[in-house]
């Protein structure tokens, strides 16, 4: 459904920010796409939306070239960045404007969408908050069905309550032929929705594992004492003692804690690598 | 690629999105017009006839607002949703190509007609004479109205180009291609009449004889580039750069 091969991609002659990229992802999943900042996240939502285009290698998404910007490959995919335009117009007439331009748009869920956000349809959009003319934005994307749903930062400027709803919001719109994408540095707010899990760092992705996969292989610990580095992957001291990750040999359970796992995996690029047979 | 119901939702889309443009569009036009009346009463007679004010408002008007055209592809905030929305990039020039190229030129003269006819009515009522109405079919206008759809190409080209101030970028564009043009029509010339100069010196006895034919062929050059080629030219221009246009 989503395949980059080979991607190459640079803002300028010197600076390349990803070489020989490769990447698959399959329907019937929410991607977290974590790194840091500059890892080149945004830029790989940018290619895979075909708002910037590859240098080299392919970007095949939705059975199109994303570049080409064709009507049906649009059609199929909706985008929400971290900076996002709402225009000075209410939600009613928007819905009016930009609801024929998509097909499979369901109406019905769209207004109880914004009706569990508690949005007006009536007050014009602009004069709304940031986390409203976000909760719009994000109810309007879902109900667009596309095939591709792509959110950068989409909790930013959420309150506590629109969070959890925008996580059963996404949980019940995925079926088994969309792929919901989300990049994100709040990891908290993600945990328990995304899976897979994509690490890019310096243009080079590190991790495209799925959680059942990654508990599998590492294992995350809590104990009151300092643990032994050369045991563990990576540690840091949390308000009871210490959070560990370990190789996990012992074919133990754990919780995901996606914050440690993220700057374990960081911290640990090649060992990680080894882990994951990828080297 | 090219589906006209999108494409008319899509007009219908920018007119509704823009129509505060459209409303000080439209303001501008009522108010030159009536500033034009109001510094000129006593051409009452003969202005509703008179299609100039008309036509600065359709060369610079149609000028300005082409510019603003593409402001959206140049606006980080707003670009994705231009470029995202479900249409063929086709769709999206011929929609600005319409609304600027034809659209507005038609507003114009509707205004303009309505404005002068309307004026017809009150002299009509308070003076008890009839001018001569302004008709919106002379040919005048028509002829003008062509012209400005193929000067307009090249504003509409320097629109989908250029970030900031498109309109001076633009001229001074179409100033070193005046240039580019001249030099190569002088070093041309020197090639083609070289058998005139002997030794240094230009002789004139069969130039006249010799330049007439080129002259014609000259001006059947600029006609048929004016007319035919270059309108074509700047749109498809314009269409390859908004297919190729990335974000920053």
């Amino acid at each position: 459904m989503l395949k980059i091969k080979d991607l190459e991609f640079k803002y300028s002659a010197t600076e390349e920010l990803f070489s020989q990229l490769n990447l698959e992802l399959t329907p019937g999943n929410i991607y977290g796409l974590l790194g840091k900042n500059g890892a080149g996240k945004t830029t790989l939502l940018k290619i895979i939306c075909g708002l910037l285009f590859p240098k080299a290698g392919n970007c095949f998404a939705i059975n199109s070239e994303p570049k080409q910007r064709q009507p049906k490959f649009l059609e199929n995919i909706y985008f929400i960045p971290e900076e996002f335009y709402v225009p000075p117009i209410s939600a009613e007439l928007y819905l009016k404007l930009y609801v024929p331009f998509y097909p499979k748009f369901d109406f019905a869920a769209c207004l109880q969408h914004l009706k569990n956000f508690g949005l007006p349809l009536n007050k014009k959009l602009s004069t709304l908050s940031y986390g409203q003319k976000k909760k719009f934005i994000l109810a309007f994307g879902v109900a667009t069905n596309c095939a591709l749903l792509i959110l950068d930062e989409p909790t930013n400027g959420l309150d506590i309550p629109s969070k959890s709803q925008f996580r059963k919001l996404l949980t019940s719109a995925l079926t088994e032929e969309k792929i919901f994408i989300i990049s994100t540095h709040q990891v908290r707010d993600m945990e328990n929705l995304i899976d897979p899990i994509i690490i890019l760092d310096d243009g080079e992705i590190i991790l495209n594992k799925s959680i059942h996969e990654i508990s599998q292989h590492l294992s995350m610990i809590q104990q009151p004492d300092q643990p032994d580095s050369t045991q563990t992957l990576y540690y840091e001291k949390s308000l009871h003692g210490y959070s560990a990750i370990t190789t996990n040999k012992a074919d133990l359970e754990s919780e995901l804690n996606l914050e440690l796992l993220f700057n374990a995996i960081i911290n640990n690029k090649n060992q990680i690598k080894n882990i994951f047979g990828e080297v | 690629m090219l589906n006209l119901k999108r494409l008319a939702l899509l007009i219908k889309n920018d007119i509704m999105m823009h129509r505060h443009t459209v409303y000080i569009v439209i303001g501008t036009i009522i108010g030159i017009l009536l500033l034009f009346n109001l510094i000129s009463p006593h051409n009452i007679y003969t202005i509703n006839t008179d299609p100039t004010a008309m036509l600065w408002i359709l060369f610079l008007g149609g000028i300005w607002v082409t510019s603003l055209t593409f402001r959206e592809l140049y606006d980080k905030e707003k670009n994705y949703l231009f470029l995202l929305l479900p249409c063929s990039n086709l769709e999206k020039l011929l929609n600005k190509l319409i609304l600027t190229a034809i659209i507005y030129p038609l507003v114009v003269v509707i205004l303009y007609t309505a404005f002068y006819w309307l004026i017809a009515i009150f002299t009509k009522l308070l003076y008890h004479f009839t001018p001569a109405l302004f008709d919106p079919f002379q040919a005048t206008i028509w002829l003008n109205v062509a012209s400005y759809i193929v000067i307009q190409s090249v504003f509409f080209l320097g629109a989908i180009y250029f970030k900031s101030h498109p309109i001076i970028k633009t001229f001074l564009c179409l100033i070193i291609l005046g240039i580019i043009i001249s030099i190569f029509t002088f070093i041309t010339g020197i090639f083609l009449f070289k058998s005139l100069f002997v030794h240094g010196i230009f002789f004139l006895p069969n130039f006249r004889t010799l330049i007439t034919p080129v002259e014609k062929s000259l001006a059947d050059v600029i006609h048929i580039t004016f007319w035919i080629v270059l309108a074509p030219t700047c749109w498809i221009i314009s269409y390859l750069r908004l297919k190729e246009f990335e974000v920053a």
